[in-house]
């Protein structure tokens, strides 16, 4: 377990703000309590101070998890963002899609978006956006990156693509054994 | 559509009788999630089967743990329940063997040893000559014979002898002493690989491989000390191609400072975002076309009442 390097942070943070935007401030310096970002594993997880310091005293190899997961980086140096942030990401997303109840399911089991299945999106969205997903009753059940912006998804027909999937709910279920 | 199912239940159906019968001897670390089981092992029970024992035994205590989170008061948030743990009372031991802290100089060796203890002074010292408190040290210091122009003369004085000059020798050799004495005690406690380098000055059989990986390392350095770290000088016949680096060290266990750190990232945050584009061109288009839109429309209108209904629009 470390903190992140110069490097590092730049690419993680790059792609935290893509789905939250200005809103990582509030990620960084919370008022309730300090949190930091540690990297175990090439994971990196999001922990509160005082668990932090408590983890201290575990070797590194023993130590499988701690805090929430926000991603891995890959071999080649890229961030790849965890189903387990979602909760965070929900809280502070900038861009929202709800998804109708149709095809709620095919999306948990890690297909992209179609307009058929577009209920509501908010208003401006750009294309290629970072945005989370959300049911009709607001319970968030994914992220992914829009393949169009608000305005072009007016025009398209039902099948087109709207929303690249990156993470959904389904994944604790299909990757239990390597997610945390 | 989803209903909240109980834990509980889910247990009573499938595995009823989970619940452990018997006295609860265990000591409870509830901060910690953990349980300690201090009474004695069954050896004729062990011995028939061990692993059947064993697991049986930490079934128990973990059953036992887990029921008495279950009573634990709790916080109940949107996604569920939260257990609001206690305190922890047992002390987990460090991984890492506890930072070395800076090396003592000479004189703070020797000053332990004795015993003397750093007193307090006063920054400002009484002037005889000014009648007035001074500085003791710097600008317009007190009792200051820097300026002066005569020096009373003593009776081991020689003829020939400068005294100005033999007071400032004197000065300097105070100065230099000191200097060295500080060089010493960097050496000292120096731990990098640099601190003994150049110091076995013979060269005597015994002193060359020291001599030896001496200039490596001096060579090392010099090599990296040029505008583009040593990357378009010309090479020496046979030289190795790697100049030998120390590994980079990152901030490790301990020394960590959380609330600097997220300064820092919030400084690099900042300046991502400075980079970043602020316009939103679909946003700006649409905008534009929307004020131009409003704008024709506002003229007909005006154009409508000023040609008092003679429009072509409503003419008909």
């Amino acid at each position: 377990m470390r903190p992140l390097t110069e490097e590092e942070s730049k690419v993680f943070f790059e792609k935290l703000i893509k789905f939250i935007g200005k809103n990582v401030t509030l990620l960084i310096q919370r008022k309730d309590e300090p949190y930091c970002f540690r990297i175990q594993k090439n994971k990196v997880y999001y922990v509160s101070e005082e668990l932090m310091k408590r983890s201290q005293n575990i070797p590194r190899d023993s130590l499988a998890s701690l805090g929430t997961c926000f991603g891995r980086f890959t071999k080649t140096g890229k961030f790849k963002l965890n189903i387990t942030c979602l909760d965070y990401l929900a809280q502070y997303a900038k861009y929202k899609v709800w998804v109708k109840p149709t095809s709620e399911m095919s999306w948990m089991y890690g297909n992209n978006l179609l307009k058929a299945g577009l209920g509501r999106i908010t208003e401006d969205t750009p294309a290629n956006q970072g945005v989370v997903l959300f049911t009709m009753n607001d319970v968030p059940i994914g992220f992914g990156v829009t393949a169009k912006s608000t305005f072009e998804c007016r025009k398209l027909d039902p099948t087109a693509l709207v929303v690249y999937h990156y993470g959904d709910v389904g994944e604790y279920l299909r990757d239990e054994d390597t997610l945390f | 559509m989803t209903e909240t199912v109980k834990a509980s239940d889910i247990l009573n159906k499938s595995l009823s009788g989970h619940l452990v019968e018997g006295e609860d001897t265990l000591l409870y670390d509830l901060g910690n999630l953990c349980a300690f089981d201090h009474s004695s092992i069954d050896k004729n029970e062990y011995k028939e089967n061990p692993t059947k024992y064993i697991n049986e035994l930490a079934r128990k205590n973990v059953q036992l743990l887990i029921s008495r989170l279950f009573q634990l008061p709790i916080k109940s948030i949107e996604e569920g329940s939260l257990a609001l743990l206690p305190k922890c009372e047992t002390k987990i031991p460090r991984e890492r063997s506890v930072p070395q802290g800076k090396q003592k100089t000479r004189w703070e060796a020797f000053a332990e040893l004795k015993g003397i203890k750093k007193q307090k002074k006063s920054k400002m010292q009484w002037d005889e000559k000014h009648q007035e408190y001074r500085p003791s040290y710097g600008y317009k210091k007190a009792n200051d014979d820097s300026g002066e122009y005569i020096i009373e003369g003593k009776q081991s004085d020689k003829v020939g002898d400068d005294p100005f000059q033999k007071k400032e020798e004197e000065k300097n050799q105070k100065v230099q002493k000191q200097k060295k004495r500080e060089q010493r005690n960097f050496d000292e406690a120096s731990m990098r690989q640099m601190g003994n380098v150049g110091k076995s000055l013979t060269f005597s059989q015994e002193n060359r491989p020291t001599i030896k990986s001496d200039m490596e390392k001096v060579f090392d350095v010099a090599k990296l000390s040029t505008a583009s770290l040593g990357r378009f000088d010309k090479k020496v016949e046979n030289e190795k191609d790697k100049t030998k680096r120390g590994n980079k060290k990152l901030a490790g266990l301990g020394a960590d400072n959380v609330q600097k750190e997220s300064e820092s990232n919030q400084k690099l945050v900042d300046r991502m975002f400075k980079k970043e584009d602020v316009l939103n061109v679909d946003k700006a288009v649409r905008q534009e076309v929307k004020s131009q839109e409003r704008e024709n429309y506002s003229n007909k209108r005006r154009d409508f009442k000023q040609g008092g209904g003679s429009n072509k629009r409503f003419k008909k």
